[in-house]
C-alpha cells in the first residue's frame, strides 16, 4: 500500500523513532480506556517539545487529516479514538520537568509529564501536586488537564482545573498560545485556563502546563467501616457531608467489589460485607481524632458493624493500595467491563445507588461500584463480553438509562471520565440546544475547519457517533 | 437611568431592547465601576436583584440569583451554619463577584470563586438562556464555560443565576496580628506555616503608617485554634523581626464585619491599584510601592496580589509600576484610576502589562456576544466587534 505523503513529512520532523506507521504497533492505539470505540490511525507521532507539535499540526492541516491528542490513553470514554485516516499526536515524549519554584509554589512542566513523576520529584519538598486520579502512575498530566481529572482526594482538595494556574497550548492552525502564566495565581480577564481545563483535547493540544502546588498534609486518620447494605455505607457519606466535616476523601465498595479485590490481592477484607467505606481526614494532628471520632460515630448509627481506624502509615497505605488496585481486580473477573462516571448530589447517593443495582438487574448485567462516595461521584463497572454484540448493546443501553436517571436528580452525565464518544448521545439530556451550540461555536472559534478532536465532548453535526446502533463497528470510517 | 432587573422576562426584555435599538447593556458593579475602559456614550445601564433560589443544606450548595447581594447571601447561609468564605463586602451582587474574580485572604485555605463556582445561568445576546456546569460538585460535562465566565468583567454573556458550594461554619476564627519590623522573610514565613501546623485558614497583610501587619486567622474549634496559634507562636523568629501585636477570638460574623471595616478604605482612595505578582515578588512589590510613598497597601502575599491607594499614585508612578512588572512577572489593574484635580483622568492604561492570550479571548468575545451587546469594551478594548 502507497503510503500518505504526510508521513514522510512528519518524520522530518520528529523523526524515524518519534513515529508510529507499522499496522501491528498501530494497533495499541485503536482505543483508550473505553474498548468499546476504536479507530486505526493512519500514523501516530511523538513530539518531543511545542515546535515540534506546532510543526505535526501546521504539516497535518496541509493534508487536511483530522488531528487526536492523546496522552498515555487511560482516558476513560474514548476521547482518543481516532477517526478514519486521522493522525494522533501523542505528548507521552514531552515528560521534562522544566521547573520546580517552592517560593511559588509552583512547578512548570511539560504536558507528557506523567502525573507520578512530579508527584516524586517533589516528593521531598513537603508539597504536591493534588490530582490524584487512579491512573496517576500512567496518566499524564497534559491528559489530566484535557478531562480535568479528579481522583480520591478531590473531596477536600479539588479536581486538576482548581490547581492549574496557566497553560501552553498548540492551537489547531498550529499557533502557540500561552494563557496567564508568569507563575501568577491570576490573571485578569476571562479564565482562558478554566475553558481549556476538560476541553477533552478539541481546541488544542496542551503542550506545557503551570502546576499549583500545595502543602502535603502532615497527619491522617484513616477510617474503615464495614455495612451490610450499599444503602446504609451511601447514608453515611450523606451524613458526613451533611455535618460539616470536609474529609480529604470518602471512598466506597460495593460488597461484589470487596470480594473481587480480597481474591485479587488479599487485604484482609470482610467479604460477606455489603460495603465498605474508607474514610481519611488530613489536617492539624491534635484535632483528627476529634473529627475521627464524628466520623466513626454516624457510621455506628448507620449500622456500620466493623469500624477500624487507623494513623498507622503502613495500614493506611495497605488501604489505599487496595482502592487504586480495584481497576486491576476487575480485569481477572472480566475481559471487558464498561466503567461509568455520573455525579449526583451527595445527598441523593442512597436512593442512587439501589436505582443503579436495579437497572443492571433489569438488562441482566452485573454491576459492581467503587467509587468516590464523598463527590456524589458514581462508577457503576458494568461487565461484558466484547465478542458477544447483543451484551455490549446492553451495557450500552443499560448505561444510558443510568445517566439519564442521575440527570433527572440533578446530577451530571460525568464528573471525571470526560464525555469522549462515550456520552455523546446523552450531552443532550444535560445541555439545550442554544447551550449545544454555543459549545460547538467556541469549538469553530479555536478550530474553524473542526480536524481537531472532533466529534468528541460535543456533539458535531459533522460526525455522528452511534455506539448503540453497530457497536465494535461504529465510529466513523468503521475501522473498529 | 438604571435598570432594577429581577426577573428573567425582565432580563430577555432587557436584551431584545438592546438587540433591536443597538444600545449595549452596562453593569458596572458598585464597587468595579470604574475598571476597564469607558463604556460607549450611548447605553442601558442595568442592575440586578436577586435572592436565594434553593439552599441544598445537605449537599453544602447553594443556588442564588446573580443579583442577589454578598450580604445577603451569607446572612440567610449563616442561619443554617453555612456561609460563602468569600472577602468581600456586603453591598456586592454574586454577579460582581463572579464578573470580577473578587477573593480575599480567606483564598488560602478556601480557594477563590473560581474553586466554589460549580454553575451556571447566563443569557447570551440572543436572550437564550444558556446553563453550564451543575450542582455536583464534580462535573465535567460539555466546555467548562462556568469558569471562562469568572473575570469576564460582564462582556460575554449576562449571569443570572449561580451555584456554589458553601462551607460549615467554624465555631470561631482566632485571628493573631502580627507586627514586621521587615517583609523580607515574609515569603519564606508564610511558606514554613503553610508546610506545618500554623498554616493558617486566612493571611491579610497591610501596611499601617510606617509599618507591616500580618493577619494570621484560623477558623475552627477552640481546640483547634488553640493548637494552630501555638504552632504560630512557636514559628515566630527570636530576633522579634515579628512580634504579635494583638489576639483575638470573634465568631464568623464579626470577622466578616471587621474585614469589611479593614476594606473601608479602598473605597474611599482616590486612586486604588490591584497588582498580582508571583508570589515570591510580592516583598519587593510591596517595598517598590512603600518606597514609592505609597500610603494604603494591604492584600493577599500568598497569592502575590496586593491593593495599592492613595493620592500618590499617578501616571508617572504606573510606568514605574509596569516595568517592574515587566521585571518581575505580573500584571497590575485600576480599579479606580488617578484623576487630576482639573476632573481629568490621567493617561493609564487599565490592565497592563498585556497578556499574551488577550488577542484570543477578543476572538471569544466576538464569538460569545457578536453584537457587542454586554459591557462593550469593558476590558477587551472598545472597539465595534459586530
Amino acid at each position: 500500500m502507497q503510503q500518505h505523503p504526510v508521513i514522510n513529512q512528519l518524520t522530518q520532523i520528529v523523526g524515524d523513532r518519534n513515529m508510529v506507521t507499522d499496522p501491528n504497533e498501530l494497533r495499541v492505539y485503536e482505543c483508550d480506556g473505553f474498548p468499546i470505540a476504536k479507530g486505526m490511525p493512519l500514523a501516530v507521532v511523538f513530539p518531543e517539545n511545542t515546535d515540534q507539535v506546532s510543526a505535526v499540526v501546521k504539516a497535518l492541516n496541509q493534508h487536511e487529516l483530522a488531528i487526536v491528542p492523546r496522552g498515555s490513553g487511560t482516558g476513560l470514554a474514548g476521547g482518543s479514538v481516532v477517526y478514519d485516516q486521522g493522525v494522533i499526536i501523542c505528548t507521552s515524549r514531552m515528560t521534562q520537568i522544566h521547573k520546580v519554584d517552592l517560593e511559588n509554589r509552583i512547578a512548570i512542566v511539560q504536558s507528557g509529564c506523567r502525573n507520578s513523576s512530579l508527584s516524586e520529584a517533589i516528593a521531598c519538598t513537603g508539597l504536591r501536586f493534588s490530582p490524584d486520579p487512579s491512573s496517576q502512575r500512567a496518566a499524564t498530566i497534559g491528559g489530566n488537564v484535557c478531562t480535568n481529572a479528579g481522583g480520591i482526594n478531590t473531596l477536600k482538595h479539588g479536581v486538576t482545573t482548581n490547581h492549574i494556574l496557566g497553560l501552553e497550548v498548540v492551537l489547531p492552525d498550529g499557533e502557540i498560545l500561552q494563557t496567564r502564566a508568569n507563575q501568577c495565581y491570576d490573571g485578569i480577564g476571562p479564565d482562558l485556563p478554566g475553558l481549556l481545563c476538560g476541553s477533552e483535547g478539541i481546541l488544542g493540544i496542551v503542550t506545557r502546563v503551570w502546576c499549583r502546588l500545595v502543602p502535603d498534609p502532615k497527619a491522617f486518620r484513616t477510617i474503615y467501616a464495614v455495612f451490610k447494605s450499599n444503602f446504609d455505607a451511601c447514608k453515611t457519606v450523606a451524613d458526613v457531608i451533611a455535618s460539616g466535616i470536609l474529609p480529604t476523601s470518602m471512598e466506597m465498595m460495593d460488597g461484589q467489589m470487596i470480594q473481587v479485590v480480597e481474591n485479587a490481592f488479599h487485604f484482609g477484607f470482610d467479604t460477606s460485607a455489603g460495603a465498605l467505606l474508607l474514610i481519611e481526614v488530613d489536617g492539624v494532628d491534635e484535632i483528627l481524632d476529634d473529627e475521627m471520632n464524628v466520623i466513626m460515630d454516624i457510621a455506628r448509627q448507620n449500622n456500620a458493624f466493623d469500624i477500624q481506624s487507623c494513623k498507622d502509615a503502613k495500614r493506611r497505605a495497605e488501604l489505599w493500595s487496595a482502592r487504586k488496585k480495584t481497576f486491576g481486580a476487575i480485569g481477572r473477573i472480566s475481559r471487558s467491563y464498561c466503567t461509568m462516571d455520573a455525579c449526583v448530589p451527595r445527598s441523593m447517593l442512597p436512593e442512587v445507588i439501589e436505582r443503579v443495582t436495579q437497572i443492571g438487574k433489569d438488562h441482566g448485567l452485573q454491576i459492581n461500584n467503587v467509587f468516590h462516595a464523598g463527590d456524589g461521584n458514581i462508577h457503576p463497572i458494568l461487565l461484558f463480553n466484547e465478542d458477544k454484540p447483543e451484551e455490549v448493546q446492553r451495557v450500552m443501553q443499560a448505561s444510558e438509562v443510568i445517566l439519564e436517571y442521575c440527570v433527572s436528580v440533578g446530577g451530571t452525565i460525568t464528573g471525571e471520565h470526560g464525555v469522549g464518544v462515550e456520552k455523546l448521545a446523552m450531552m443532550h439530556a444535560m445541555f439545550n440546544k442554544p447551550t449545544l451550540d454555543m459549545f460547538l461555536n467556541i469549538k469553530k472559534t479555536f478550530d474553524p475547519r473542526q480536524r481537531f478532536n472532533d466529534a468528541k465532548l460535543i456533539p458535531s453535526d459533522k460526525l455522528k457517533v452511534e455506539l448503540h446502533q453497530a457497536p465494535l463497528a461504529n465510529v466513523p470510517g468503521g475501522a473498529m | 437611568m438604571t435598570l432594577i432587573l429581577s426577573t428573567l422576562n425582565e432580563l430577555t426584555d432587557a436584551i431584545n431592547q438592546a438587540r433591536e435599538t443597538n444600545i449595549p447593556l452596562v453593569d458596572y458593579g458598585i464597587y468595579h465601576a470604574k475598571v476597564g475602559h469607558t463604556p460607549p456614550e450611548k447605553h442601558t445601564l442595568y442592575s440586578l436583584s436577586g435572592d436565594i433560589v434553593e439552599h441544598y443544606v445537605n449537599d453544602f450548595t447553594v443556588t442564588a440569583h446573580a443579583g442577589i447581594t454578598m450580604g445577603q447571601l451569607n446572612a440567610q447561609l449563616i442561619q443554617a451554619n453555612q456561609f460563602l468564605p468569600i472577602n468581600c463586602d456586603d453591598d456586592l451582587t454574586l454577579g460582581e463577584v463572579i464578573n470580577h474574580n473578587i477573593y480575599g485572604a480567606m483564598r488560602v485555605r478556601y480557594g477563590s470563586i473560581r474553586d466554589q463556582l460549580l454553575g451556571l445561568h447566563y443569557l447570551d445576546n440572543a436572550a437564550n438562556d444558556i446553563h453550564v456546569g451543575g450542582r455536583t460538585v464534580k462535573n465535567v460535562a460539555g466546555l467548562d464555560v462556568t469558569r471562562l465566565m469568572i473575570g469576564s468583567m460582564g462582556e460575554l454573556g449576562l449571569v443570572h443565576q449561580a451555584t456554589l458550594r458553601t462551607y460549615a461554619l467554624p465555631q470561631q476564627v482566632a485571628r493573631v496580628d502580627l507586627e514586621l519590623t521587615s517583609l523580607d522573610n515574609l515569603a519564606q514565613q508564610i511558606t514554613d506555616w503553610m508546610l506545618g501546623p500554623a498554616y493558617p485558614t486566612s493571611i491579610h497583610l497591610r501596611r499601617m503608617g510606617d509599618t507591616w501587619q500580618l493577619e494570621a486567622a484560623y477558623f475552627g474549634n477552640e481546640k483547634a485554634n488553640d493548637v494552630q496559634v501555638q504552632a504560630l507562636k512557636n514559628t515566630l523568629p527570636e530576633d522579634e523581626s515579628i512580634v504579635i501585636a494583638d489576639e483575638r477570638r470573634v465568631n464568623m460574623t464579626q470577622h466578616l464585619i471587621d474585614g469589611m471595616k479593614s476594606r473601608q478604605w479602598q473605597r474611599k482612595c482616590k486612586t486604588l491599584v490591584k497588582i498580582v505578582v508571583p508570589p515570591r515578588e510580592v516583598v519587593t512589590l510591596a517595598n517598590t510601592l512603600a518606597q514609592m510613598g505609597v500610603t494604603q497597601i494591604s492584600g493577599m502575599p500568598a497569592h502575590g496580589c496586593l491593593l495599592a491607594g492613595g493620592a500618590s499614585l499617578d501616571s508617572e508612578m504606573d510606568q514605574k509600576l509596569i516595568k517592574l512588572l515587566l521585571t518581575i512577572g505580573g500584571i497590575r489593574q485600576w480599579i479606580t484610576p488617578p484623576v487630576y484635580d482639573d476632573g481629568k483622568t490621567a493617561c493609564v492604561t487599565p490592565f497592563a502589562p498585556d497578556q499574551p492570550d488577550w488577542e484570543f479571548l477578543k476572538k471569544i468575545k466576538k464569538t460569545m456576544d457578536p453584537r457587542n451587546l454586554f459591557n462593550p469594551g469593558r476590558f477587551l478594548e472598545n472597539e465595534v466587534l459586530a
